[in-house]
């Protein structure tokens, strides 16, 4: 089958100020300003849980913000760390007490209006048994040229329980060089729902070390790219200590002349028995001139593993397009109903109000949007 | 109103239609019967628009319009609904919506008002009740999980909802146990209309026990070999297709020699 012929759609990702858009969260939302160096609070966060600039998490001496900065510059801190670790004077110190539950916080970086060159680390320690869920949302709205790069660092402590909602909207202009790193202790579980889609060029990592036994993470992403968009996501997955558990699940989209690549990359280290890791990217190619590199990286040391990983890349099931289409749907918009279905499981598992409204800012990126359910 | 004239079909390079003749009048029920591989899926296919089927002689018309050169979902507009001998299961896309979406573009299309939510639940209801199908399997991905029988009433109920001109049936009995087959015979029994035509494909005259045909059609070889009313369906039940195959063997030798 032929496909269709490209979209000469501009790129550029209005996201119109419609309430049903507006993320439905409650707790603190901090906004990194259109200065994006003020740090502007708005809400509560629950008992228990200190919020602070990390500039003024710095002047104290915060120790795990030492530690953070400095464990590694000499050598082994990855590039992107070390590039921000120079020059990151601003983000988020988060620390949610023993036991607590901080709710949600959201991590707002506004688009930028004007050439802009940005550093970010956020910062988040989750003591033993702590509860949170961390929002990060880059916007956009505009498509000045900027550079930003991000470094989140996340500590979960024994038993601790997060969940990570990342939504990327940058603007046309953007390139994101961004990265977490997570060190999870014993039976923490962390939890990832990924959205990638906005930027000229962005490339995500996520580096998630399972150092205590029982740790868990489960994480889920799409990209849906259009235009000239690039887009990578590197996923780093240690499991270091025996029986953790990781269950990664990616979608990637790419139309025009898009270009997207996923390399998930797991590494069970020697002695890290009772693994058991699953990992599976789909991929969907809506134009000829589109390109996408799936990647799955599993390298095992351990005996006592399991490991199950799967790939695709392919087209629109047209056996379900002539099947909408003989139903009346005209082609354009049986088209992003699929393609909008299909990536929509990456949803599962969130509450779902913000599930609803993630749907519709995906909605808004792909290939004939104005189809969607609104 | 669906004239069929010398119909030529090729599919992946084989001629699989080859000279088919057939025409439908307004609330007549024909049933097109025929050995495997003689082309009844085939001409379902063609008349709904599907892809990767080349019509390379003759012509199809729908109130004098040529069908051939409406795509899938102008057929759908005008009238025309196939019920799929494989319904094919659309994970992440809600059956609700999706019928919804196809009836509103529908009406869309032959410029009628749209329903709203309300009036469109109260239509999926009245249908639901006549199919004795669960609304609860409206909430479900499209044919996702669905049981053969299930699916095979979801089309019917489509059409239902639908309320298409031509209704094409391809071997809806097939996969279907004998309580399936009444429930989805009772259904299409119930949408017969002096303005609706059926087209029922199928192997077994089974099915035309429950949806009596006006006239029955034997399609051999790509074209169709005999044509007469419900009787025909017994005598192919009793005799099965091979008589024609030797009919088919005398006529070629008549016009050889």
């Amino acid at each position: 089958m032929p496909l269709r012929e490209l979209a000469k759609a501009p790129v550029a990702t209005a996201v119109a100020a419609d309430a049903a858009l507006a993320l439905p969260l409650a707790g603190v939302r901090i906004s990194f300003g259109a200065n994006w160096h003020e740090f502007l609070r708005t809400g509560d966060a629950a008992a228990r849980a200190t919020i602070e600039p990390l500039s003024a998490a710095l002047m104290r001496g915060e120790a795990v913000l030492r530690d953070r900065y400095e464990r590694g510059y000499d050598g082994a801190q990855h590039g992107y760390t070390r590039l921000n670790t120079l020059h990151a004077q601003h983000g988020a110190f988060v620390r949610v007490a023993a036991g607590a539950d901080a709710g949600t916080i959201a991590l707002v970086m506004p688009g930028a209006d004007a050439p802009a060159t940005r550093f970010l680390r956020h910062v988040a320690v989750l003591e033993a048994g702590a509860r949170a869920t961390l929002v990060l949302h880059a916007e956009g709205g505009s498509a000045a040229a900027s550079l930003d790069n991000v470094v989140l660092q996340l500590e979960l402590g024994e038993g601790s329980s997060l969940s990570v909602v990342r939504l990327q909207e940058a603007g046309a202009g953007a390139v994101l060089l961004d990265r977490c790193e997570a060190e999870l202790g014993a039976h923490a579980a962390l939890r990832g729902w990924e959205l990638e889609l906005g930027a000229a060029i962005a490339r995500r990592e996520l580096d998630v070390t399972l150092a205590g036994e029982h740790a868990s993470l489960a994480a889920r992403g799409v990209f849906a790219l259009r235009g000239r968009q690039h887009a990578e996501t590197h996923l780093d997955i240690a499991h270091v200590a025996r029986d953790t558990t990781s269950e990664t699940l990616w979608r990637g989209i790419a139309d025009g002349r898009a270009r997207g690549v996923f390399v998930g990359g797991i590494v069970v280290a020697p002695g890290a028995d009772g693994t058991d890791a699953k990992l599976s990217t789909r991929n969907l190619m809506l134009s000829p001139h589109a390109e996408i590199d799936a990647k799955p990286a599993l390298e095992i040391h351990a005996d006592e593993v399991k490991a199950a990983h799967g790939a695709t890349v392919g087209q629109l099931d047209e056996r379900a397009l002539f099947y909408l289409r003989s139903r009346g749907l005209p082609a354009a918009t049986a088209r992003s109903l699929l393609t909008f279905a299909f990536c929509r499981e990456v949803l599962d598992g969130l509450e779902p109000a913000l599930a609803e409204t993630l749907a519709r800012r995906i909605a808004l990126h792909l290939p004939g949007h104005e189809d969607q359910p609104a | 109103m669906l004239k069929i004239e010398n119909l030529h079909v090729r599919v992946a390079g084989r001629e699989i239609l080859k000279g088919l003749d057939l025409a439908v009048g307004p609330g007549e029920v024909h049933a097109i019967m025929g050995p495997n591989g003689a082309g009844k899926s085939t001409l379902g296919n063609v008349l709904a628009g599907r892809d990767g089927y080349e019509v390379t002689h003759g012509s199809v018309t729908w109130d004098g319009e040529d069908l051939l050169a409406l795509a899938p979902e102008e057929r759908a507009a005008k009238g025309v609904f196939l019920a799929f001998q494989y319904p094919v299961e659309i994970p992440g896309v809600n059956n609700t919506y999706f019928l919804r979406a196809a009836l509103n573009a529908q009406r869309r299309a032959r410029g009628e008002a749209e329903l709203d939510s309300v009036q469109f639940l109260k239509l999926v209801r009245e249908k639901l009740s006549v199919l004795h199908l669960s609304a609860e399997l409206m909430n479900r991905a499209v044919n996702e999980g669905f049981s053969g029988g299930e699916k095979k009433r979801n089309e019917i109920f489509q059409m239902a909802v639908l309320e298409p001109r031509l209704a094409i049936l391809d071997e809806t009995d097939s996969g279907l146990d004998i309580d399936a087959l009444k429930l989805v015979s009772d259904g299409v029994n119930s949408q017969r209309r002096a303005d609706r035509a059926f087209l029922v494909i199928t192997h077994y005259q089974r099915l035309l026990d429950y949806i009596v045909p006006d006239r029955v059609h034997v399609l051999a070889d790509g074209r169709i070999a005999a044509s007469g009313d419900k009787d025909l369906a017994l005598k192919l039940e009793a005799e099965g297709y091979a008589w024609l195959r030797e009919r088919r063997a005398e006529e070629r030798a008549a016009l050889g020699g």
